[in-house]
C-alpha cells in the first residue's frame, strides 16, 4: 500500500515514477519481453502458472501501465478475458448484452443489429429474458462470449477461456476466430492447452518466471515448455544393477539418444561370463519422465524370441524398432534375468528424447495416409 | 473493391510509464472527448443498476421516499413537542426539511455511491479497459434519478402544507447543475482514494453524518452565533441549500455572496477533482 501511495503522489506532482526499479518485496512480472505483431497473424502465449501470461495480456489491453518501455497499438483491442463483464444477476440476458456490449465499447445501434446473431451464436433464444442469475454456467459464458465475439476488435486477447463450453460451441469459436483472422484481426492465444495452441497458432512465446522466449515454430516451443514441467532428476542415467558374481557387463554402446518419430532404439552390451545363461528373460519398456505414462513394455516372449547368453566374452545386441513417438523425452529401461527370474543380471534406464514434428501434437505418432478419387 | 479491413479503426495508442503529462489544454480536452464517447456506456450503467435495484422487491422505487420522508417526519415532531430549539424557518417547517433533505440526499448519497463504485467493480476494472469516471458518474447518475422521482412527493408536502412556491422554485433543477459539479469532483476523488486506502470510505460516513449537522437542513441558518456562522458558510452545500430555500419561498437569493462562494468552490473541486482521478486512474488496476 505504501508504494501505490508513493507512485500516485509522484504520479499528480509530475515526477517520474520510482517504479522502474525494483524496491524491496517487488519483482518483475514480466520482463525484457519484446515482439511484433501483424494484422491477421495468431500469436500464442503460453508458460507456467504465474509466469506473467495474463499480466502481459492486461498490458496489451491497457489496463496496466508498463514500468519500463512501451507498447504500441494500432486499432482496438478487444479482450475475452473476463466473459460476462459487467452482467449483473437480476437482470435478463437480453439487458445484459446491452450491457456487457456497451462496456466492450459497442454502440446501442451495434448491438441492435447484432443482437439476432449474438442469440444465435449463443444458442439461448428461450432463456433471453430470464434473469441471468438463473443461467447455468455454460450459457452465462456462451452469452458473454458471444457479445465479445461480435465486438469485432482489431486484436482479439483471449486468455484461456475457451477451456469451458462443450465441443460444439468450442468449434464455433474457432470458426469466427478464423474468419476474424480472415478479416485482418491479429489474435494473442493464452492456453494451456497445447493443442490448441499448436493448431491455431503462426508463432509461440514461452513465459518463464516473466522472461519471454520467442519460438517460429510452434512445435518447438510447445516441447520447451513441457520440458519446463520435467523435474531435472528424471533426466539421469540410471544404472541399477550391471552384473552379478558371474556376469559382467560392460559399457553398453548407445548409438543415437536423440531420435525422429519411428526411429529404432538399439543398444548393444559387452559381456563377460562365467557360466551360460540359458532362456534369458529381456524386459524393454519405454516409460515417460518421473516414470509415469508407460508407453510401452514387453519381454522377449512377446515375441517368442529364446536368448541365450553363452559363455565367455560376447554381445548382446537389442534393438526396438520403429518407434512410434514424438515430442517426449523418455526413459528406456532395459533389463535381463536369468530364466524364470531367478537372478538380475542387468538393468539400466537411458534417457532419450524424441524430437518434435511440426503440426503433429501428441506423444504418439503414427502414419496416415491420404487418398482422393 | 473495398475489403473489411479498411473498416478498422487505425488509431493509435501507445502505453509508456509516465505517459500521462500534468498540464495543458490538450489533456483537459482529451478526458472530455473520452468521456463523450463513453457518454452510451454511462447511460447503460444508470440504467441497469436503477432497473437491478428494486427487481424482486414488493415496494420498488417508494423506497426512495422513505429516508428523507422519515427524517421529515422525526424533525417535525422534535420540533412541535419542543425537544429542540428550533428557530423559524422562511417555509413551513415539513417543506423546509424536506427540500433540504432533497438536496442534502443527493450530496450524500451521491458521495457514498462513488466511493463503492470503484471497489464494487473491481473485478471489471482488471479486466477491462475503459475510463474509470463512467463508474462514478453513473453511480451519481443514479443518485439524481433518486431526487427527481422525490419531487412529486415535494409537491404532495406542498400541498399538505398548505403553501405556495414562488415560480422561481423552476430555477432551482438550473442551481443543482453547479451543484453536481462539486458532487462529481468531491466523488472522483474519494472514489479513487477509497480504492486505495479504504479508510477514506469509513471516514467518509462519518464526516457526512457530522456536515449534514452543519448546514441548514434542519435548522434555519444561523445569523448569531459566530462558530456556527462559520461552519455554515465554509460548507458549500450551504450556499446551493439556501439558494434553494430562497428561491423556493421569497424569489431572489438572500444572501448571494454564500451562492456565489458555493459556485467557485464547486468549479474549482471537480476541475482538481477531475484532473487528479484522471493522473491516477491507469494505476488503480495495480492498487485496488
Amino acid at each position: 500500500m505504501l508504494y501505490g501511495i508513493q507512485d500516485i503522489l509522484k504520479n499528480i506532482a509530475d515526477r517520474p515514477s520510482a517504479a522502474a526499479d525494483l524496491r524491496p518485496g517487488e519483482f518483475w512480472a514480466v520482463q525484457d519481453v519484446s515482439f511484433d505483431l501483424q494484422r491477421g497473424e495468431a500469436l500464442g502465449l503460453i508458460g507456467p502458472n504465474g509466469s506473467g501470461k495474463s499480466t502481459l495480456l492486461k498490458m496489451l489491453n491497457g489496463i496496466l501501465m508498463p514500468d519500463r518501455g512501451s507498447i504500441r497499438i494500432r486499432g482496438r483491442a478487444g479482450s475475452l478475458i473476463e466473459v460476462g463483464a459487467g452482467f449483473h444477476p437480476m437482470l435478463t440476458g437480453r439487458e445484459n448484452v446491452y450491457v456487457n456490449g456497451a462496456i466492450l465499447g459497442m454502440k446501442k445501434s451495434e448491438l441492435n443489429k447484432k443482437f439476432d446473431e449474438i442469440v444465435d451464436f449463443a444458442g439461448i433464444h428461450e432463456f433471453i429474458d430470464t434473469p441471468v442469475k438463473h443461467y447455468s454456467s455454460g450459457m452465462y459464458v456462451r452469452l458473454g462470449f458471444a457479445v465479445a465475439i461480435h465486438c469485432m476488435p482489431d486484436i482479439l486477447l483471449i486468455d484461456e477461456i475457451l477451456a469451458v463450453g462443450d465441443e460444439g460451441f468450442q468449434s464455433k469459436c474457432f470458426n469466427i476466430m478464423g474468419q476474424l483472422r480472415e478479416n485482418g484481426t491479429s489474435i494473442v492465444l493464452v492456453s494451456h492447452n497445447m493443442h490448441t495452441v499448436s493448431t491455431f497458432s503462426d508463432r509461440v512465446i514461452l513465459l518463464d518466471k516473466g522472461k519471454a522466449t520467442e519460438f517460429k515454430n510452434v512445435a518447438d516451443g510447445v516441447k520447451e515448455y513441457s520440458k519446463l514441467f520435467q523435474s531435472k532428476k528424471g533426466m539421469d542415467m540410471e544404472k541399477i544393477c550391471s552384473g552379478n558374481d558371474a556376469i559382467r557387463f560392460f559399457d553398453p554402446e548407445i548409438p543415437r539418444k536423440s531420435f525422429a518419430p519411428r526411429e529404432s532404439f538399439s543398444i548393444t552390451l559387452p559381456y563377460e561370463s562365467l557360466i551360460a545363461y540359458q532362456n534369458v528373460e529381456i524386459d524393454t519398456a519405454i516409460f515417460g519422465d518421473t516414470m509415469q505414462g508407460l508407453y510401452f513394455q514387453a519381454t522377449n516372449e512377446a515375441f517368442q524370441q529364446h536368448v541365450d547368453l553363452p559363455r565367455g566374452r560376447h554381445t548382446l545386441a537389442i534393438s526396438i524398432q520403429n518407434i512410434p513417438l514424438t515430442n517426449a523425452s523418455v526413459k528406456v529401461a532395459v533389463a535381463v534375468w536369468a530364466e524364470k527370474r531367478t537372478s538380475l543380471l542387468f538393468w539400466w534406464r537411458i534417457p532419450v528424447e524424441f524430437c518434435s514434428v511440426a503440426h503433429a501434437t501428441g506423444k504418439n505418432f503414427l502414419m496416415v495416409t491420404y487418398g482422393v478419387d | 473493391m473495398q475489403t473489411p479491413v479498411t473498416e478498422q479503426n487505425d488509431r493509435i495508442q501507445i502505453y509508456k510509464p509516465n505517459s500521462i503529462r500534468n498540464t495543458g489544454i490538450h489533456a483537459w480536452i482529451d478526458m472530455v472527448c473520452e468521456l463523450i464517447e463513453y457518454r452510451e456506456l454511462i447511460w447503460r450503467l444508470m440504467v441497469r443498476d436503477i432497473s437491478a435495484r428494486y427487481r424482486q422487491s414488493v415496494l420498488g422505487i417508494f423506497w426512495s421516499f422513505l429516508a428523507p420522508l422519515f427524517i421529515m417526519g422525526i424533525f417535525v415532531m422534535v420540533k412541535n413537542k419542543q425537544i429542540l430549539p428550533i428557530g423559524n424557518t422562511v417555509l413551513p417547517y415539513p417543506a423546509y426539511v424536506f427540500i433540504g433533505q432533497m438536496v442534502w440526499l443527493l450530496f450524500s448519497q451521491g458521495l457514498t455511491s462513488s466511493a463503492h463504485s470503484l471497489i464494487s467493480s473491481g473485478s471489471l476494472l482488471a479486466k477491462i479497459n475503459f475510463p474509470k469516471e463512467v463508474l462514478i458518474i453513473s453511480a451519481i447518475g443514479q443518485t439524481v434519478f433518486d431526487f427527481i422521482i422525490r419531487i412529486p412527493l415535494l409537491i404532495i408536502i406542498f400541498l399538505w402544507v398548505g403553501f405556495t412556491p414562488k415560480l422561481t422554485i423552476l430555477i432551482v433543477p438550473l442551481i443543482m447543475i453547479p451543484f453536481l459539479f462539486l458532487i462529481v469532483g468531491l466523488g472522483l476523488l474519494i472514489a479513487i482514494f477509497n480504492a486505495i486506502i479504504r479508510d477514506v470510505g469509513n471516514a467518509l460516513t462519518i464526516v457526512l453524518t457530522a456536515l449534514m449537522f452543519a448546514s441548514p437542513i434542519l435548522y434555519p441558518p444561523p445569523t448569531t452565533w459566530p462558530l456556527t456562522f462559520w461552519i455554515n458558510y465554509i460548507n458549500p452545500v450551504s450556499g446551493f441549500l439556501l439558494a434553494a430555500y430562497d428561491l423556493t419561498a421569497v424569489g431572489f437569493l438572500t444572501n448571494s455572496g454564500a451562492f456565489v462562494y458555493a459556485l467557485i468552490s464547486s468549479f474549482f473541486v471537480f476541475c482538481v477533482g477531475w484532473r487528479i482521478f484522471h493522473l491516477i486512474e491507469h494505476k488503480i488496476a495495480e492498487r485496488i
